[in-house]
This record gives structure tokens, sequence and C-alpha cells, in this order.
């Protein structure tokens, strides 16, 4: 059996779910409340790596697959510059245009709200990436080494 | 006109793009650093004029100085953002061909960030924005130098990871206290306040902050791990590494002790500083048998140059201080490239493996010699009227003193010619044992390199055609006032 034990692995399909709403709720009120698009990005990206802890690559790849998470990567910055770029129509780049909506509502200080998500995006399968990056090197350089100690 | 925070956001955003692009087509991907690099020598070309007669302040998120950040595009970041387009492009030119193993697309993408990490820091006038991008550039350049995933490769990279991370960790500390000092961190607004505060803390911010910058921009002692990265990356890694990275973390050095702390006293230290790390580059590329360390050991030995002559801090100086960085750039990029195809060609960096390649690949031989030429500082070259703006500048003053350091300077200048001389020697007079076919790089790797050959010769020839640049340059250093007045206006 890949990953941890029983008791881990139905904890951990238990909390992943409520991980990532928190980990959305952080985001979305990042401008109302303490926490943010980096905040948030890497407590989703917690959940993920939970369940890369306790099932094993393949299930967690099932969910977040490389590809799909370097996709999020990307597409992260590129939506935090084009979103930065729209400001550059009212004269300063980065400067906040969108609407400012009423205050203390979910809808409001303009562009805060789709910075946070780009950057929930960003950061969120980054810390996925690097994290998988470091358990397959890992694995890896062991196999290297015992396969130098054989030789 | 163009707006100059297009220099950082069009190369970062086609940074992010190559990974999406390398999904399609791997082969496609690899000329994204090429567009971007062009596009960033074109906006910087056109934004030169207006730039020189009144530098151009950027505000960003349009609050106003000194509460947004903002970029400062005057003669001092035109002229490096110019230098790291033009060496950027060219080197990515050359890396269509030779980057073609491994995981190509992050090489791609981390070169790009690289250079943006590079135009970031030079345009930048914003201490912790410089942090930031000074990061960008040193991260990135950590893993390529692992590039190839060798012993070697991993093994010096590891090593410039913990000292670049030192010296980050120095820099933010001494960034945090310049905070607590002022309350501030743009430059212009630090400036101002610089003058009145209290003297031991600011020092000690001074000294951090230094000392942090000072092991990117390879100042003696804390170089030691330069000739290890510089060796074990690509060459068109190291190529980028001597003629980018360097020099940017010595333009940090230099805009924070001439513009943030207004240091004269500073200077004198740097002068000797210089000095010793030319001395000590010199002598060690002199004792070296492997051609990319010899190569990187001539980069520390030439930022020594290039800090003795700007802590002069005279207005000829300092020109003569930038022309040798100008000529620095484009020869040690080219030595690094044509050293790259010879290397791949003999299989070994022994230079004593390099027997033979003057008539085996003549044209990048010529290439090399070339280079190596202009470095030591013959004329029609571009090294050679560099070195002679340097040593007339420091001349100009009079003193014995650095008369003196001048003598020492024109040592470390013998020593070099020595061992240049010595792999030309190798190169076209010495026959090699083993094959003797034409083997060239391949022609698109000649063209960046011959377009370098080129820009060494013009600039040699007419050395007017950047000194009103570098002229401009140098009194942006000089006259604090007037980028603190421009800033805060």
């Amino acid at each position: 059996m890949k990953g941890m034990t029983l008791i881990v692995k139905t904890i951990t399909d238990f909390v992943v779910g409520f991980i990532v709403v928190f980990g959305a709720y952080i985001v979305l009120y990042g401008h109302l409340t303490p926490g943010g698009g980096f905040a948030g990005g890497v407590i989703i990206a917690c959940a993920f790596i939970l369940l890369m802890l306790a099932h094993g690559k393949d299930v967690a790849y099932s969910k977040l697959s490389e590809k799909a998470a370097h996709v999020l990567d990307s597409a992260g910055a590129l939506a935090f510059l084009l979103i930065g770029w729209f400001g550059v129509t009212a004269g300063f780049f980065f400067m906040n245009t969108f609407g400012r909506g009423e205050a203390f509502r979910l809808l409001s200080s303009g562009m805060i709200l789709p910075l946070n998500i780009a950057i929930a995006f960003k950061v969120g399968s980054s810390l996925f990436l690097v994290f998988s990056a470091l358990a397959v090197f890992r694995r890896r350089s062991f196999r290297a080494m015992i396969e130098d100690e054989l030789a | 006109m163009v707006s100059p925070v297009l220099l950082i956001v069009i190369p970062l955003g086609l940074a992010f793009c190559v990974p999406l692009i390398g999904m399609v087509s791997k082969r496609f991907a690899r000329f994204v650093p090429v567009v971007a690099c062009l596009f960033n020598l074109v906006v910087s070309v056109q934004l030169l004029p207006a730039v020189l007669s009144k530098p151009i302040v950027v505000d960003l998120g349009g609050f106003g100085a000194p509460f947004s950040i903002n970029l400062f595009v005057g003669p001092v970041g035109i002229l490096f953002s110019l230098l790291i387009a033009l060496a950027g492009f060219v080197v990515s030119l050359y890396a269509l061909a030779y980057i073609d193993k491994g995981p190509t697309t992050r090489y791609h993408t981390l070169y790009l960030l690289l250079l943006v990490g590079a135009t970031g820091v030079v345009l930048t006038g914003d201490v912790f924005n410089l942090f930031v991008f000074f990061e960008i550039l040193c991260i990135s350049s950590y893993v390529l130098v692992a590039y190839r995933g060798d012993k070697d490769g991993v093994e010096s990279a590891v090593k410039y990871l913990i000292q670049g991370a030192l010296g980050s960790a120095l820099l933010l500390t001494g960034i945090g206290l310049l905070y607590g000092l002022f309350g501030t961190l743009n430059m212009a607004h630090i400036a101002v306040q610089a003058g009145s505060a209290d003297p031991i803390p600011l020092f000690v911010a001074m000294a951090l902050i230094v000392v942090g910058l000072g092991v990117e921009a390879a100042i003696f002692p804390l170089n030691a791990w330069l000739p290890d990265a510089h060796s074990s990356a690509p060459s068109s890694i190291s190529a980028i590494l001597s003629g980018i990275a360097i020099e940017v973390g010595l333009y940090a050095v230099v805009r924070m002790v001439f513009t943030v702390f207004g240091a004269s006293s500073m200077l004198s230290f740097l002068m000797f500083l210089g000095v010793l790390t030319l001395l000590v580059g010199e002598l060690c590329a002199f004792a070296q048998s492997n051609i990319k360390r010899m190569l990187a050991y001539s980069s520390i030995g030439q930022i020594g140059l290039i800090i003795f002559a700007i802590a002069i801090a005279t207005s000829g100086s300092i020109t003569g201080g930038f022309f040798q960085l100008v000529s620095h750039t484009l020869s040690k990029a080219l030595l690094f490239l044509a050293a790259g195809y010879m290397i791949y060609r003999s299989g070994s960096m022994d230079i004593s493996s390099l027997e033979g390649m003057g008539k085996r690949m003549p044209l990048t031989a010529f290439a090399f010699a070339v280079g190596a030429f202009s470095l030591v500082g013959l004329p029609p070259f571009a090294g050679f009227p560099s070195k002679l703006l340097i040593i007339r500048g420091a001349l100009a003053d009079g003193g014995a003193l650095l008369a003196l350091l001048v003598g020492l300077v024109l040592l470390g200048t013998v020593i070099e010619g020595a061992y240049f001389f010595r792999v030309i020697q190798t190169v076209f007079f010495k026959k090699g044992d083993g094959e003797t076919a034409r083997c060239e790089a391949p022609a698109i790797a000649l063209v960046s390199m011959f377009v370098l050959v080129a820009l060494i010769i013009v600039i040699g020839v007419y050395p007017s055609l950047i000194i009103g640049v570098l002229n401009s340059a140098a009194s942006e250093l000089l006259v604090r006032a007037d980028y603190i007045g421009r800033v805060l206006g």
C-alpha cells in the first residue's frame, strides 16, 4: 500500500476539502481581513501537499497534475502582470483603476481582489511544484547514492 | 514615448510565457528570449535621447515618490539596460544552437528572469525593490549554474547559493536598519535624510549593504564563489554571469555609496579594495590551467579595475570606469562564447587541449583573440580607450598615492597580457597532435560572436560614439542633488 496508514489517509480525505475552502476564504477576503493571496495560496498548496504525503504522488497528481500546476503557475503570474497593466490606461502601472465598490464588502478595493486571486494561483501551484520537485529529487538522489554504493 | 516600465514588464511576461509555449513546441520556446532582448534593445535605444536630455522618473501606482515605488531611468540606468539587452540578445542567439540538451524550456525561463532581475536592479529607485530584483537575479543564476546537473555544477551552485544567500541576508538586514532609521525605502528620500542621521547606525547599515552586494559584485575577499560558478556553468551562462551579473552587483554598490549614502569617506577604502581585487584576480588567473577558470579570475581582476576607476570619483575616471565596464561586458562575453565552442570541440577545459584550434576553428579562434586583445587593452579594440581614460583620469588628480596605485594597475594589466598571450600562442601557434579537420562553430553562434567583434572594433576606433552617454552617467553619480531633485521634485 502506497502512502501512510489508513488512519492518516481517512483523516486527510476528511480535512483536505476544508483546507481548500479555508484557503479560498483567506484569498477572497484578503483585502478585508488579515491574509491575502500569498497566505491563501500557501494554505491551498498545503492541501495538495498533504494529499501527496498521505497517499503518495499518484493520488496528488490525479487531483492536480504537474502540467496543470505549471500552467496555473505561469497563468497566475501573467494575470498579475496583465491586471497591473490595466493601470496604465489611467496613467500609471499598477494604478488602481477598477471600481472601488462599497467599503467592507467582498467586491470592493478595485484591483486588489483580482491581484490576490492571481497571486494565490501563482503561489499555490509553485509551492506544490517545489514540494514535488524536492520529493522527486530526494528519491532520485537516494537511488543514485545506493547505485554508487553497489558499483 | 514608450514607458520604461515595459523594459521590465515585457521580458517578465515573456519569461512566464516560455513554459506555456514550451508545452506546445519546445523548438519555438527558445526564440522567446531573443524576442524579449530585441524588444528591450529597441526600447532602450528609443529612450536614450530623451533620457540624456532629462532623466525619466516613473511612479508606479500613481501615488508619487516617496510613497510609491519609482523607477529612475537616468543615463546610468539606460546605459546598463542597453548593455543588458545587448549582451542578453547576443547570448540568447548563441544559446539557440548551444543549449540543445537538458530542460531547455526551464533554461530559457530562468535566463529571461535573470535579465529581468538585472534590468530591474539598474532601473529601480527603491531600496527594497532593488533587493527583490537582486534576489530574482541571484536565484536564477544559482539554478542556471547547476543547469547541466553534473557534480561540478551542483557543487559550485551550492557554494554560490550559500555565499549569495548570506550576502542577501546581510543586505536585507542593512535595508531593515535603513527603514528603521528613516522610515522610508525610497533612495532619494533616504539620500535627503542621510546627511543629518546618527553616523554610527548609518555606517552599520552601509557596511551591511555594501558587504551584501559585494558578494554578487565579487569584490575581494567576497569572491570565493565566482571561479567555480563561472567555470562550471554552461558557457552561455558564464558569459552572462561575467558580462552582466557581477556588473549589476557593482552598479548596486556604486549607487548605494554614491547616491544613497553620499559616503565620500568610503571611496578611498573602495579604491584600495579595487586595486587589491585587481591584483588578486590577475595573479590567480595567471596560475590557472583551466581556460574558463582563467577567464573567471580575469573577471575578478576587471571588476577590481572598474571599482578603482569609479572610486577615484572624478568625472574623467568615472567615465573611464564605465567605459571599461562596457568593454569588459563585450569582451568577456565574447571570450566565454568563443571558449564555449572551443571547449565543446576539444572536449576539455585545459588550455593545453586548445592547441591547434587556430587551424581547426579559425573564425572562433579569431573572435577569441579579438576579445583577449580588447581585454588586455590593445588598440584598436574597445579596451584601449577605456584603460587610457582610466589612467588619464587617475593621474589628472596628481597625488603620489594615486600614481603608485596606477603603477599597480599597470602591473595587473601586464600580468593580464601575459596569460592571454599564452592562450593565444597555444591556440594559434602550437600544433595539436590530434585532428586537424575544420570544425567551425555553428553559423548562429558565429553570428553572435561577430556582432560582439564588430562592436568591440567600432567602439575601439570611434570611442566618441559612447563617450557622451558615459559622461552623463558620470555626472549622474557625482551630482547627487540632481538625482534627489528629479525624484522628489
